[in-house]
């Protein structure tokens, strides 16, 4: 044990009053605005889908028997479906979705489109906006295009009509139909609570959600984003604000958005892990005033104009931010997708198309295929994840993106 | 290393690490456990005790920014 130094320590009541108001002052502080919730905040449920709910179809009961089976009901699916049965039309293609079509990042998401994905233009993917514009146009969907100057939609509209597309195609579409277990063979059985679908190919398009299936956990993970609208705004206050919005935050993060219908402005920012691919975030008092005070720094005029609904909600990621195509299973019939970092919309709807053309024998680009960094399991996993993604809000962390 | 050496080293580290998530508060509460046990038994120069403990308090105060001032 060490002696004391020259300088005088703490007598024992001095040091226990000094700890004790230290202690009590910081858990006041901290905890006061750790316990404030925002009323306007409602997980999951986005302002698009907020404007009105398609009524859902009814769910899966019983055993079924299917060509393909594909699990989600977000872009990636839906476009899935719709390119298999435009290719053959007589395939049997049930599609499961745990709550509604659009429920995921797909709904939630601003609807801003763009060639490509988080890190460039990799091959394959310099048209996806066209691709979406073509959709659109061709099957009638209703989905406030805005085509210039920036390329934008209701993501949850475009979700519905591509929902109604592939009905009408002849695809089968349950909601409320939550997948609990794929069981492997040469023909997979996928497993709910009050149904099963036997299928020769299984496509896993749920993204953000895939880690919870015991799928891709590797190279996959869920991250929370948050997003907020403010209600609809004077004209003199929206002719300064640009069509689509790109503020980089301190790091390498960034704020996106865009002008929303009914002269509204529409925000997102921030990413993060949740322990063991958590996908409740509970929230906190911090979270939409930060993102209101990035946006006001960019344009002071909406400082008076808070958020009128904001949300949160998981989108899916890799650890090189671009999108991956794996295969599971023993027969490698079990496929999936995902991890398109906020990107999914354009990109999605691309992943769909690859993924169609690998039922039918031709390979999606190399790039989609590639190895990726193995994530390990937890605790590493949610402090690996966090830290890069703290890192590059610091600005300490940087990565290679595509030219 | 001394205890005092010890103690600012931790309060260091404490500050250092404050970006990463479970590992951060665990040194932080390290060093805060460590600083009081000496400080209880008044093993500890104010000096040492002052850097160690203010390390402890600044990088909680750092990592709960990062943790729920995310968008920063």
């Amino acid at each position: 044990m060490d002696a004391p130094s020259s300088t005088p320590s703490f007598t024992r009541r001095a040091f226990v009053r000094t700890a004790a108001a230290a202690g009590i002052g910081g858990a006041y502080l901290g905890g006061a605005h750790l316990l404030l919730q925002d009323a306007r905040w409602t997980p999951n449920l986005s302002f698009w889908v907020s404007r009105g709910r398609d009524p859902a179809g009814p769910p899966l009961r019983g055993e079924r028997e299917a060509d393909l089976a594909i699990i989600g009901g977000g872009v990636t699916g839906l476009s899935t479906a719709l390119h298999a049965l435009l290719r053959s039309p007589r395939l049997r293609v049930v599609l499961l979705e745990a709550h509604y079509v659009g429920f995921g990042a797909t709904g939630r998401s601003g609807g801003v489109l763009g060639n490509g994905t988080e890190m460039g233009t990799p091959p394959g993917t310099g048209e996806n906006v066209a691709q979406v514009i073509e959709i659109v146009d061709r099957f009638g969907i209703g989905c406030d295009l805005e085509r210039a100057p920036e390329t934008q939609l209701d993501p949850y509209r475009y979700a519905v009509g591509l929902k109604r597309t592939v009905l009408g195609l002849g695809g089968a579409i349950h909601e409320g139909s939550r997948v609990r277990s794929l069981e492997d063979g040469q023909t997979v059985t996928v497993r709910g609570d009050d149904f099963a679908v036997r299928a020769p190919k299984v496509i896993v398009a749920a993204n953000g959600y895939t880690p919870r299936l015991g799928i891709g956990a590797a190279r996959l993970f869920p991250a929370h984003t948050a997003a907020a609208v403010t209600a609809p705004l004077p004209r003199e206050i929206l002719r300064d604000i640009p069509d689509s919005i790109l503020v980089m935050t301190s790091g390498e993060m960034y704020m996106w958005g865009r002008k929303a219908p009914g002269g509204r402005v529409l925000v997102g920012a921030g990413a993060r892990y949740l322990y063991d691919n958590g996908l409740n975030y509970t929230g906190d008092g911090f979270l939409f005033p930060a993102l209101h005070r990035t946006l006001v720094k960019s344009f002071p005029a909406l400082a008076g104009h808070p958020f009128e609904h904001a949300w949160t909600g998981p989108m899916g990621c890799t650890t090189d931010q671009e999108p991956i195509i794996g295969t599971a299973g023993q027969s490698g019939n079990i496929v999936y997708c995902g991890g398109y970092t906020g990107h999914g919309i354009a990109m999605g709807t691309k992943a769909g198309s690859f993924l169609s053309d690998m039922l039918h024998g031709q390979s999606p680009p190399a790039w989609m295929l590639r190895p990726t960094q193995s994530l390990p399991g937890e605790p590493l996993r949610y402090i690996a994840i966090n830290t890069v993604i703290n890192m590059m809000n610091l600005g300490l962390y940087h990565m290679d993106k595509h030219v | 290393m001394s205890d005092a050496a010890r103690a600012r080293a931790l309060g260091i580290l404490s500050v250092l690490l404050f970006f990463v998530p479970l590992v951060a508060p665990l040194v932080q509460g390290v060093t805060l456990v460590y600083v009081l046990s000496l400080g209880w038994r008044g093993s500890l120069d104010r000096t040492s005790m002052i850097l160690a403990a203010s390390g402890a308090a600044l990088g909680f105060v750092l990592f709960l920014a990062t943790e729920y001032l995310f968008i920063v």
